[in-house]
């Protein structure tokens, strides 16, 4: 089931790496941890357990705000790849990334708002593969 | 044909590659510059403009720093290892310690907090935690004049030479196991136990404070 409140903290934690602490590192951790959060609350409605981030498949049936959060996982997941490259050094070219990041993170967030106060989650989730 | 670099550096560099290391190459040339270098699926290349290589210089990225330590040249023209050896000798002091001391200090908060909450994998914290132990230990080696950047060694340099718990030393390959697995989609290492979750907790933390102590002594020379 997804929690809004603890949903939204995590996301304003995300910002706040960014915007605040302006750490790419603490920013990639936070990330990973609400989209892992998101996921893990969606899967465990079909008890499915979820270990690390990852591509999760949506079937057509689910309920159009739960398919719609967990796309956009997936959408930010890949789009943040580069944040999370092994050996990269950290320090360049995040702020570039956030800029799109931070929209993404604000349609999150809306659509969060609007699955939390209108339905649960869809038993219509299968899992793909992690990459 | 502008100035360029190709540079291998990490384990491969350090002959301490195992079955889990890449061959980390820095590609150092400006966007229209093609550089040949070898393509393999071990290589994790990361490329970066003159400009871009000035401008962390500007700020005595560690990543810099672990370039000048241990960079292996392979492929490059004299202007490219000119300005690699101007810049890397002009480095000059890290300027974002107490940045990092908190981020690295929140991380291990967001751990704790996540793991009273429950919403989160015990794999994935601990992956967490033990990325903590292992880049602060890098910033502390720094700190201490003793710059590693080894995927244990920089632990071990570290825990060492501050007389930290030695268990710190011992458990940590196990608990960076669980990145390992994460970032490389290796199989996943039993789940942690509560215990082990709340011992890496207390561990990452101590690190963090000792690294922050060595944060307002003098800077030795980090050469």
């Amino acid at each position: 089931m997804l929690t809004a409140a603890t949903s939204l903290r995590r996301l304003a934690q995300v910002r706040d790496a960014a915007e605040g602490v302006r750490s790419a590192y603490l920013l990639r951790t936070r990330l990973h941890r609400l989209l892992l959060s998101l996921q893990r609350s969606v899967a465990s409605e079909l008890d499915l357990v979820v270990l690390k981030p990852c591509h999760l498949e949506v079937n057509e049936e689910a309920d159009p705000d739960v398919r719609a959060i967990i796309e956009l996982c997936n959408v930010i997941l890949r789009e943040s790849a580069h944040l999370s490259q092994r050996s990269e050094a950290l320090d360049e070219r995040w702020e570039s990334a956030w800029v799109g990041l931070r929209e993404r993170l604000a349609l999150l967030e809306a659509l969060i708002v609007s699955a939390t106060g209108s339905t649960t989650p869809s038993s219509n989730v299968s899992l793909g593969t992690c990459t | 044909m502008g100035a360029y670099m190709v540079a291998l550096y990490g384990s491969a560099a350090r002959h301490e590659n195992d079955a889990l290391s890449d061959q980390d190459v820095v590609v150092l040339a400006d966007q229209q510059v093609k550089v040949p270098f070898p393509q393999s699926e071990k290589l994790s290349v990361s490329k970066y403009s003159w400009e871009e290589l000035q401008r962390m210089a500007s700020y005595g990225s560690l990543f810099l720093w672990h370039l000048r330590r241990e960079a292996l040249p392979v492929e490059y023209n004299t202007a490219g290892y000119t300005a690699f050896r101007r810049i890397l000798d002009g480095l000059g002091e890290y300027q974002f310690v107490e940045r990092d001391v908190v981020a690295f200090r929140e991380s291990v908060e967001d751990v704790s907090g996540a793991v009273e909450l429950g919403d989160t994998s015990f794999e994935f914290e601990l992956a967490s935690l033990a990325t903590v132990v292992r880049h602060a230990s890098i910033l502390g080696c720094y700190l201490i004049g003793s710059p590693q950047f080894g995927r244990y060694s920089s632990v071990e340099v570290f825990c060492r030479s501050r007389q930290l718990p030695s268990k710190i030393i011992s458990d940590f390959p196990a608990a960076y196991s669980y990145r390992m697995a994460i970032a490389r989609d290796l199989p996943m290492p039993r789940t942690p136990t509560t215990q082990e979750m709340l011992m890496w907790i207390r561990f990452a933390s101590r690190v963090v404070e000792e690294v922050s102590l060595c944060s307002r002594q003098p800077l030795p020379f980090a050469g």
